[in-house]
């Protein structure tokens, strides 16, 4: 680690630290009954390291769950950010006037980061079996006989769930915290709209939108994102922090599935990682997007009622 | 830094939330009351003192790692695929021990902190903050590289850090209160004015801390690259879930997650 990265590492510390039911719930395995699928919760020795992988396709199906628009604008962004960061880093090439000095007014976040929250979220959604200190978490049709816990995905647990079931759900999070609706047909375009502006607000919770089982990119606009991911790639220091994510844009195909089947009806919603204290608020972001039934409803709240506006 | 600026940020929301319902430090300074020296109220909450899995992501990587971080009164530890990092008090004295590359102690980190005690209503924070601290921090196998001052009350937070040698640096940051909030963090709850002094290129960098209920929101911006060019608090998010869950945003991109064991 160099001097500034230790220096600031101290200084941040030291800011910070001076500023500041189980009643869907089984401790035993159990037979699958009709509310597949399931998470089924095993033990296992605890390892002090534990690092999720990003997932063969988890950015295929990122993109199938943006809005598609987002994928031109996503090349975009990219381009930008791209040459936003290598003005930043030689800022005597790009005759800046100084002003990339890194005063307040300065935005070093790139836009293509806005991406970012539904990338995660894809990645955990396709990450089963899931792995935590001493848990490992299967998403499946029937729970494993060498369950400890198991719960249906959809369950509402609630606050009080058992630990291990806890635990399982969040390392879980991206599906275990979604919201399920059905839609009538009249509604369902302009829920799918509503709700695909709302995955672009900042400080929105949504990170995702499904309405399908799988799906299909545009292959032609996929072709230039990869083109402009492999562009910057060789532009780019090997040691670059920014390398897995390009390295994953560049090798992303175009069909993408989820890991559970929807009905023709269903909508899936998925909330950012971001977003996993603030479920009500998830909820709410969702109701507000259109008319809908409730299938399941992230957040505590009882499922089955009518939701949106 | 890259890798650990979002953890820190929810390891010290962590902290910041609840590791206790009033917390009485050695001296007794800190009042476990509601209510602070300016109106700030602290709206409770229960304990989150205990084990916690900490997902984060980092940058270009949207896989995301798992941090075990566990909670008591006046103690804090920290164990990531990384780095661990420890905080002890034993009567005014704290120390933070940061093992920054595992099974590498020549690399590790000491802050002790020496505390004169004065009264500030930490709500349901485990730590007893009030009062003036001087801090030395001393790499393994080093002499002290910087030294440190902080002041906390309920109206005002100050800092400034001083290089001793050339492995250190230069900050300096006034925190004001602007108007008071409700806030489970008691004496922080409110509007706050932070003005972040680089020693390195002397620019000011002011930035908005907003503690009101279970949350905290600064001011917008983040790092890139691990590189702060502004101030270190911005694009911070905390939410408490009131339950087993904390999350937010670090860095104004990077995500983070806890749930209690």
């Amino acid at each position: 680690m160099s001097r500034r990265s230790v220096a600031a590492a101290i200084g941040c510390d030291l800011a910070l630290v001076g500023l500041f039911g189980l009643m869907a719930c089984s401790t035993r395995p159990k037979a699958a009954a009709s509310r597949a699928p399931f998470l089924s919760v095993l033990q296992r020795e605890a390892a002090a390291d534990v690092r999720a992988t990003v997932p063969p396709g988890s950015v295929a199906v990122a993109l199938g769950g943006l809005p598609p628009d987002e994928l031109p604008r996503l090349r975009v962004h990219l381009a930008e950010s791209m040459d936003g960061a290598l003005r930043l880093a030689a800022p005597e090439v790009f005759d800046l006037d100084g002003r990339t000095g890194g005063g307040a007014g300065a935005d070093p976040v790139p836009k293509a980061l806005l991406d970012l929250p539904a990338l995660t979220a894809a990645a955990n959604l396709l990450g089963s079996p899931w792995e935590g200190p001493g848990i490992s978490v299967h998403l499946g049709p029937v729970c494993e006989a060498a369950a400890s816990r198991c719960t249906p995905l959809f369950a509402q647990d609630g606050p009080a769930a058992d630990s291990m079931v806890r635990r399982g759900r969040a390392l879980a999070w991206a599906l275990a915290n979604a919201a399920l609706l059905r839609v009538l047909a009249s509604a369902r375009e302009g829920l799918l709209h509503a709700l695909r502006e709302a995955q672009l607000r900042p400080s929105g919770t949504l990170a995702m939108v499904f309405a399908s089982t799988r799906g299909a990119l545009d292959v032609a606009e996929l072709g230039l994102l990869r083109a402009e991911a492999r562009r910057e790639l060789s532009q780019l220091a090997l040691d670059s922090p920014l390398r897995p994510l390009l390295e994953a844009l560049d090798a992303a195909r175009a069909d993408w599935e989820l890991p559970i089947a929807l009905d023709a009806d269903q909508v899936l919603v998925i909330p950012r990682l971001s977003a996993l204290a603030r479920l009500q608020e998830f909820a709410s972001e969702v109701e507000s997007a259109g008319r809908f039934e409730w299938v399941a409803r992230p957040g505590g709240a009882s499922t089955g009622g009518a939701g949106g506006r | 830094m890259m890798n650990r600026a979002p953890w820190v940020v929810a390891a010290c929301g962590l902290v910041s939330v609840g590791c206790s319902n009033g917390p009485s430090g050695p001296s007794g300074a800190s009042g476990g009351d509601a209510g602070g020296l300016d109106g700030g109220t602290s709206t409770g909450g229960p304990s989150l003192v205990g084990t916690w899995d900490l997902m984060t992501t980092q940058m270009g990587d949207t896989s995301s790692v798992t941090t075990t971080v566990t909670i008591g009164q006046d103690s804090l530890t920290v164990m990531s695929p990384g780095f661990n990092l420890t905080a002890t008090r034993t009567g005014s004295a704290l120390t933070f021990t940061d093992e920054q590359t595992l099974s590498e102690p020549n690399n590790n980190v000491v802050l002790t902190a020496t505390q004169t005690a004065a009264a500030f209503n930490t709500g349901i924070l485990p730590f007893n903050l009030g009062g003036s601290w001087t801090m030395q921090i001393v790499p393994a196998g080093q002499t002290t590289v910087m030294t440190c001052t902080l002041t906390v009350s309920s109206t005002e937070i100050d800092g400034a850090c001083q290089k001793v040698t050339q492995d250190g640096f230069d900050f300096h940051f006034t925190t004001a209160k602007m108007t008071a909030a409700a806030s489970s963090l008691g004496d922080f709850g409110g509007t706050w004015m932070n003005t972040w002094t680089s020693g390195a290129d002397g620019g000011a960098y002011p930035c908005q801390l907003d503690f009101t209920g279970n949350g905290l929101t600064t001011c917008a911006g983040g790092a890139m690259n691990g590189e702060i060019t502004g101030t270190p608090l911005s694009g911070i998010t905390f939410t408490y879930d009131g339950a087993n869950t904390v999350s937010g945003v670090a860095q104004g991109w990077a995500e983070y997650s806890a749930t209690r064991r």
